[in-house]
């Protein structure tokens, strides 16, 4: 079978594949507040490698563009694991397909599939299917040394894996978040610094909120001597959210586990402070537009107090319509504009005077001669930007995740470099977007404290603009000052490494806004490159804990950097496979992690975990040690550990059978009360009612509430899974329409069976008389709302009945009609 | 895998009980009967050997008042010339509002019956009679049933003593909307009394009643009535119902005549389902 091409069939709708569906279920992972997930986390996927005459019948669905299959049992797993998806894992080849299919390659597949309404496991659905020989779960690569805070993840402007979905279709047009699309500074963190407390930034714009927990040690307290308001002028800073923001991209405090990492906010964990933020308030509350006087004052204010870098997200304004756009006179304005000259000698004046005393005289105490001002040049989309057009300051043009000139950016010759500004009003790169809606693809960090718009964040939230991008060249400039900076380091150097450091191959000449902002290469532009790789790791050793392995090794030593800054570990399931692969070439099957060196020693002792395998498997591993110049090690050879085998989760608590009474009430039931995991591992728990009609399944927290919404018996199951089996836990459910009616009789009209309920079991006597009094039933025995007594009324002729049912000393009577 | 189901018990089947279909066919309206445990045979049979040529009253009963009561109200008149007689008669039960899925409804059930009857002498103490009755019941709204049955009976009177026998209710089946066809309460039945007078105004009389019903269902029913100087009765009755459609009970009844004009009542006790139960008519005779 020729085949031309391979696409990603999707299902037209769920409903259609998941016909079968008994129990509607609803996904819980136990880490997410509130039970709530979002899509991405939904779909999940499986890679099966099927033998010769699967691979045809999966290529003949794909030709004719079906997700059915001439495969039953296929079907089967389709209808049972809702599978939305399913392709080639390595998609057909061209001109190398033939060498594709000698290899086998073509008979992995990649299967996805809604986990929401999964009625089975995948591992069960799949293995089920004939001509499936192997199941594997995909792998993820991580990093370790990133920081840990919680949202750095989302801050794809300092570290860009493109674990974010930022990939739009507009027309024609497809626009991508490129994997490196950021400001490469992760490696400086490792290689370099986080930052030091003795470089000032003055943040000239909205107060920074002084008090924000993620910035507060980081920041210049207000003061005679401090951060100051020059709106008012006072030393009373409002914080909002503008400034607070572009005080977090600069020095948001760094692996503390809390909210964002800031460019150079230093490393919490080490006891390293970032460097320190002088918040000078030059707006008022989030108004946009102020009078031009206190700016200049506040740049100054910066240079008499020790800050070297002045960051303005700020810049003339001119006359915009209702949509914010810029109007013909605003342009004509703009390109008339030119800085005035109390602007120009108050720039001037922290260029040439931060740092130094007031005889042009390095201060023994600051980091650098002379200060940089560093300017955003402006949201308008047009050529103009005052004053970020003024030749001595730095101009900052916005790119968006694709390396590309966002949409709004002001450009021009004048624009000396471009760093991350996000997609403003996400316009563009909405693909993904938070629980509020906001563009991933905008910058996330920090808002004031009391900002209470944003529920989901709190205090942190998403921003777009050169306002964002600016503060990006601020940061690395402070990371630039703080490792280079000391006697006879100037200014200029500093722009120097800046702009001769940025990354010019993703310059554009169609809207200049300069080269990329590289925070590494503009380290690497002040120190030489290293040429020696690093000795091996001499020793490593592996231990399994569940579906981890810890990994432990010695920081070997490198001839021309002193020690190895990292390791890369190569893992797989096949030995041959894994001693073939190299760091940067890797054989089928096995993946690689990173592992950073940080802060220690030569011959120090490191723990890293390799998490997210699988159990009962063996793994083998191979290390290669490598410097900051990527010279990678020899291997330390190939190493073998297996992990140990799992047990399901057990139910530890039966819950007690559940009666509700009246309609809409409802019942909790924590998850924790009724699984736990043998091994400790975090479950995902999955509920289901086998007649949503009587008693429906909602989450509340971490907890399924079960809600009566008609009368009758149902069934309600919890399924918890941790990743591996699952275990199972019914709970029959009474509703009772009416709470007073301790003695219901169903259905009225009978046909052929009468139902009796009580509640909880208890002898019961029961007399069933005509309409002419005649006893046609009569009978004492046990039975309850879940074990009914049902009476077989075939034999009872078409008429009224009366029904006594009598039980813990009360009488209850019901009328019954037969037809 | 752990599995911890709890899964539902299958329920408890018991049994199916058995029934007959529209049995109020087979109730005594009449209270001079009923207060002597329903011994009397409602055949126009009797007509011809009771000396009244023209007849008629009203009834009204409520019936199993603990359970659930249903009120009747009934009508009817007699004729007898030579050796011909005949009757027609109608009763109409208006049961408790229903409830419906646990819900109540504004419907009450109804129950009808129509009855015309013929009957002749063949002899001068003996006659044959024929009743053909409609009966129809409307349990709840929009479920209805019928059919249309006959009585036959042979009533025969010897100085103090009368008899009947015959049988009743024979007729069409009713149909279940879903479990099939279900038979009438058909029976044949033995009526027979004796009336001694004591002297001219004492006259005490006792009747016995058997009817055996096609189900197999065997009843019985004896009762003696004391009258004074022909215008006040009192009665009493015990009526075995066994497995039939109309259970045991105990009865008492009065009776009040004068000048052709007859006022009659009776009282249902000694029975857990019908006890409570009353019925009283008023008629005419000449």
């Amino acid at each position: 079978m020729k085949v031309k091409s391979l696409i990603a069939l999707l299902v037209c709708t769920a409903v259609v594949a998941c016909a079968k569906v008994e129990f509607r279920e609803v996904p819980v992972p136990e880490t997410a507040a509130g039970g709530q997930t979002n899509e991405s986390d939904l779909i999940k996927s499986a890679i099966i490698k099927v033998d010769d005459s699967l691979v045809e019948i999966l290529e003949g669905a794909t030709e004719e563009n079906k997700i059915y299959t001439k495969s039953q049992s296929f079907n089967d797993a389709i209808d049972d694991l809702c599978i939305v998806s399913y392709e080639r894992l390595y998609p057909y080849a061209g001109e190398f397909e033939p060498r594709t299919r000698e290899d086998g390659l073509h008979r992995w597949y990649i299967v996805r599939y809604d986990s929401s309404r999964a009625l089975v496991k995948a591992g069960d659905a799949l293995s089920a299917v004939d001509g499936v020989e192997k199941i594997c779960k995909p792998r993820k690569i991580k990093r370790l040394g990133l920081p840990n805070d919680p949202y750095f993840h989302w801050q794809w402007d300092l570290y860009n894996d493109r674990s974010i979905n930022m990939t739009i279709k507009e027309g024609k047009t497809v626009y991508s978040s490129n994997e490196g699309a950021s400001i490469n500074v992760a490696d400086v963190w490792d290689f370099y610094t986080t930052g030091s407390s003795d470089v000032i930034v003055s943040v000239v714009d909205g107060g920074v909120d002084l008090s924000h927990p993620d910035i507060a040690a980081n920041c210049i307290p207000a003061g005679k001597n401090g951060s100051y308001d020059f709106v008012n002028n006072t030393t009373r800073i409002t914080g909002d959210a503008h400034g607070t923001h572009v005080a977090g991209i600069i020095a948001a405090i760094r692996n503390n586990g809390v909210g964002v990492a800031g460019i150079a906010g230093g490393d919490y964990a080490a006891g390293i402070p970032g460097v320190k933020i002088l918040s000078c308030q030059v707006f008022i509350g989030e108004d946009e537009v102020a009078e031009g006087s206190g700016f200049m004052r506040a740049i100054k204010w910066g240079a008499d107090h020790g800050a070297v870098i002045c960051q303005n997200s700020w810049g003339h304004s001119y006359e915009y319509d209702e949509h914010g756009d810029i109007t013909s006179k605003g342009l004509q304005d703009a390109q008339n504009d030119s800085i005035e000259d109390y602007e120009k000698e108050g720039i001037d004046y922290f260029i040439a005077r931060a740092g130094c005393d007031n005889y042009g005289n390095q201060l023994p105490d600051s980091p650098m001669k002379g200060g940089v001002v560093i300017f955003a040049a402006g949201n308008d989309a047009i050529p103009y930007g005052v004053p970020a057009d003024y030749e001595p300051v730095i101009a900052v043009g916005a790119s968006g995740p694709d390396w590309k000139p966002t949409w709004y950016t002001n450009y021009g010759n004048w624009v000396d470099i471009a760093a991350p500004g996000g997609d403003l009003y996400g316009r563009g790169f909405g693909n993904e977007t938070d629980e509020v809606g906001n563009s991933r693809g905008n910058i996330f960090n920090l808002y004031q404290s009391t900002y209470d718009a944003n529920e989901a964040y709190q205090s942190y939230g998403y921003m777009g603009g050169t306002s964002m991008a600016c503060p990006h060249v601020s940061g690395v400039a402070a990371l630039l000052v703080s490792y280079f900076g000391g006697p006879e380091f100037t200014n200029t150097e500093l722009k120097h490494l800046l702009l001769d450091g940025a990354n010019k191959a993703y310059e554009t000449s169609k809207t200049h806004i300069g080269p990329a902002l590289d925070a590494l290469g503009s380290f690497n532009l002040g120190v030489p490159p290293s040429t020696i790789a690093p000795d091996k790791v001499s020793n490593f050793s592996l231990t399994p804990v569940r579906k981890k392995v810890t990994l432990k090794w010695t920081v070997p030593t490198d001839a021309d950097d002193t020690k190895a800054v990292g390791i890369r570990v190569l893992i797989g399931q096949n030995a041959d496979r894994v001693a073939s692969s190299t760091p940067s070439s890797l054989a089928s099957g096995v993946s690689m992690l990173d592992f950073r060196t940080g802060t220690a020693s030569v011959g120090a002792e490191l723990t890293a975990t390799i998490d997210d395998l699988a159990y009962s498997t063996t793994y083998y591993v191979s290390i290669f040690a490598y410097d900051r110049s990527r010279n990678y090690s020899v291997s330390s050879g190939v190493k073998s550990v297996t992990t140990p085998d799992n047990k399901a989760p057990e139910v530890v608590k039966q819950p007690d059978n559940i009666i509700l009474y009246g309609i809409g009430t409802g019942v909790n039931i924590p998850f924790s009360s009724i699984f736990r995991d043998p091994e400790g591992d975090p479950m995902e728990y999955y509920v289901g009612s086998s007649n949503t009609s009587i008693a429906g399944v909602i989450v509340q927290g971490t907890s399924i509430r079960v809600r009566a919404t008609k009368g009758g018996v149902a069934e309600v199951r919890i399924t918890a899974s941790d990743g591996d089996k699952t275990g199972i836990c019914s709970v029959p459910v009474l509703v009772k329409e009416d709470p007073d009616d301790h003695a219901e009789t169903y259905p009225s009209p009978v046909t052929k069976e009468l139902t009796i309920r009580t509640e909880e079991p208890a002898e019961t006597h029961v007399r069933i008389v005509n309409s002419t009094g005649r006893v046609v039933y009569e009978e004492t025995r046990t039975f309850s709302g879940f074990d009914p007594l049902t009476i077989d009324t075939a034999g009872l002729a078409p008429g009224r009945y009366y029904v006594t049912i009598t039980y813990n000393g009360k009488t209850y009577k019901k009328t019954v009609v037969k037809v | 895998m752990i599995l911890a189901a709890c899964l539902i018990p299958a329920a408890a089947l018991a049994q199916g009980p058995v029934s007959e279909a529209l049995p109020f066919t087979q109730l005594d309206y009449n209270p001079a009967s009923i207060g002597m445990g329903g011994t009397r045979v409602s055949s126009s049979a009797t007509l011809p050997l009771s000396g009244v040529k023209l007849g008629g009253g009203v009834s009204y009963q409520n019936y199993m008042p603990q359970l659930s009561a249903t009120k009747y109200i009934g009508g009817g008149f007699a004729s007898s010339l030579d050796k011909l007689g005949y009757s027609l008669s109608f009763v109409h039960g208006t049961g408790e509002k229903l409830y419906i899925d646990d819900v109540a409804t504004d419907y009450n059930p109804t129950e009808m019956m129509v009855n015309a009857g013929v009957s002749y002498a063949i002899l001068d103490q003996l006659a044959v009679g024929v009743n053909v009755k409609y009966a129809q019941e409307q349990p709840a709204k929009n479920y209805s049933n019928s059919a249309i049955a006959a009585d036959v009976f042979v009533a025969g009177k010897f100085s103090g003593l009368d008899f009947a026998a015959g049988v009743s209710s024979v007729g069409q089946k009713v149909k279940s909307q879903a479990t099939g066809e279900y038979s009438l309460p058909s029976a044949l039945i033995a009526s027979a009394g004796y009336a001694y007078e004591l002297t001219e105004d004492n006259v005490i009389s006792a009747r016995a009643r058997v009817d055996s019903y096609f189900s197999g269902a065997l009843a019985a029913g004896a009762g003696v009535e004391y009258c004074w100087s022909g215008m006040v009765c009192a009665r009493a009755g015990y009526h075995y119902g066994g497995d039939s459609i109309i259970p045991t009970y105990a009865s008492a009844g009065l009776g009040l005549r004068y000048s052709g004009f007859t006022l009659d009542a009776a009282y249902l006790f000694a029975s857990d389902v019908l006890g409570g139960s009353f019925a009283i008519s008023a008629g005419v005779r000449f």
